[in-house]
């Protein structure tokens, strides 16, 4: 055999795998059917910018050992994910917090915003939820559900919230500080330059070969290799066999805009 | 920015100098457009519900007979990952493998 593992997928399972294996003196091949290394963390370049190709990655752990595993191929920015959500025009600071139980009511103590929120609950007419809707509105109110929750969900899954299961919102967290910082993570940051000089670090002395369907050529690629890491789709490689697995997907539209003040949006 | 009224087609614009708070002279944004999943799109969200959890249960029996192949990473687990939980699953695996 040539190799003792193929790896399918040059993301940052492929990835990772492919750089302990090679520590250990394990000689692998990385294939990925895109044009690219890093799956849905790979930035493109455009204008001097690392543009996050597949949308936003913001890292972010509790874990000192895997802060201190990124941080051995990167160094990390402080950024902080404080994300702002536009209503009508009309702007509210996320998470649910202080600021935006300020914007939304004007409350200036936690217990304002309590009371307010108790009194939105309480008019709710019933107390077990059998959809989406029901299960919002009871965990945060009228108010909130409609500016913040409702027609952004329903973007979402492209049909309405009355129609959707309660299961998919198992809480909407309130934080009765002003605190704009989206995850509750010890670490958060960026790498500076962009994820892909992590993905380089990783798979540093590791054949790569970019463009490269392993299900093309299925039989050579299982004939070169003692073993297979798969970070595909699970349904596809078993072609289907029980059916299609359903997924969520996103449209990116990415522009770059020559302007005079350097900011469009402001945020990410 | 995330777009949260029906009259904004996209649910979120991203500029993605700020990640590094760049000072570039141009700027690049992102429209997310929601989408379905189907084939020949790219699949972002597996969606746990009782229907493709019973499914996913049926291919990972299937998986776990197949000895020599290691199946690992968001669309292998149909599980929603973030970064950090996809590097402690490989590590978690690679401890598995060569130890």
């Amino acid at each position: 055999m040539e190799y003792d593992y193929l790896i399918v997928g040059a993301g940052l399972f492929g990835s990772v795998f492919a750089y302990e294996a090679k520590k250990v003196g394990k000689r692998c091949l990385v294939i990925d059917k895109r044009d690219h290394r890093g799956g849905n963390v790979y930035c493109k370049e455009m204008e001097g910018i690392h543009v996050h190709w597949y949308g936003a990655h913001i890292f972010h752990t509790n874990d000192q050992k895997i802060w201190d595993y990124v941080n051995q191929f990167a160094d990390f920015n402080r950024y902080t994910n404080s994300p702002l959500a536009n209503y009508k025009g009309q702007l509210f600071n996320l998470p649910f917090n202080m600021n935006t139980f300020y914007q939304l009511w004007g409350v200036k103590t936690p217990a304002e915003a309590q009371a307010k929120i108790a009194e939105q609950v309480k008019s709710i007419p019933f107390s077990t939820p059998s959809n989406l809707e029901e299960q919002a509105l009871l965990m945060v109110g009228p108010d909130i559900y409609e500016k913040l929750v409702r027609d952004y969900t329903e973007k979402q899954w492209g049909t309405t919230a009355r129609a959707l299961p309660a299961f998919i919102i198992k809480r909407l967290p309130l934080r009765f500080t002003f605190d704009n910082n989206y995850f509750n993570d010890q670490y958060q940051g960026i790498p500076i330059g962009g994820y892909n000089q992590i993905i380089d670090a990783l798979l540093k002395g590791v054949e790569l070969r970019l463009n490269t369907d392993f299900f093309s050529e299925k039989p050579y690629f299982e004939s070169i290799a003692n073993k297979m890491v798969y970070t595909g789709k699970i349904d596809e490689y078993f072609n289907y066999c029980f059916g299609e697995l359903a997924y969520r997907s996103l449209r990116f539209i990415t522009s770059a805009i020559a302007v005079t003040f350097p900011f469009i949006i402001g945020t990410p | 920015m995330n777009y949260t009224d029906a009259e904004t087609p996209y649910t979120r614009i991203i500029e993605h100098k700020h990640f590094e708070f760049g000072l570039q002279p141009k700027t690049v944004i992102t429209r997310e457009y929601p989408a379905l999943g189907t084939k020949n799109r790219e699949p972002y969200y597996p969606v746990n519900d009782a229907r493709n959890t019973k499914l996913f249960n049926q291919y990972r029996e299937l998986a776990s007979r197949q000895k020599q192949v290691i199946f690992g990473g968001r669309l292998a687990e149909y599980r929603y990952y973030d970064m950090h939980q996809v590097i402690a699953s490989a590590l978690k695996r690679c401890q598995i493998e060569f130890n």
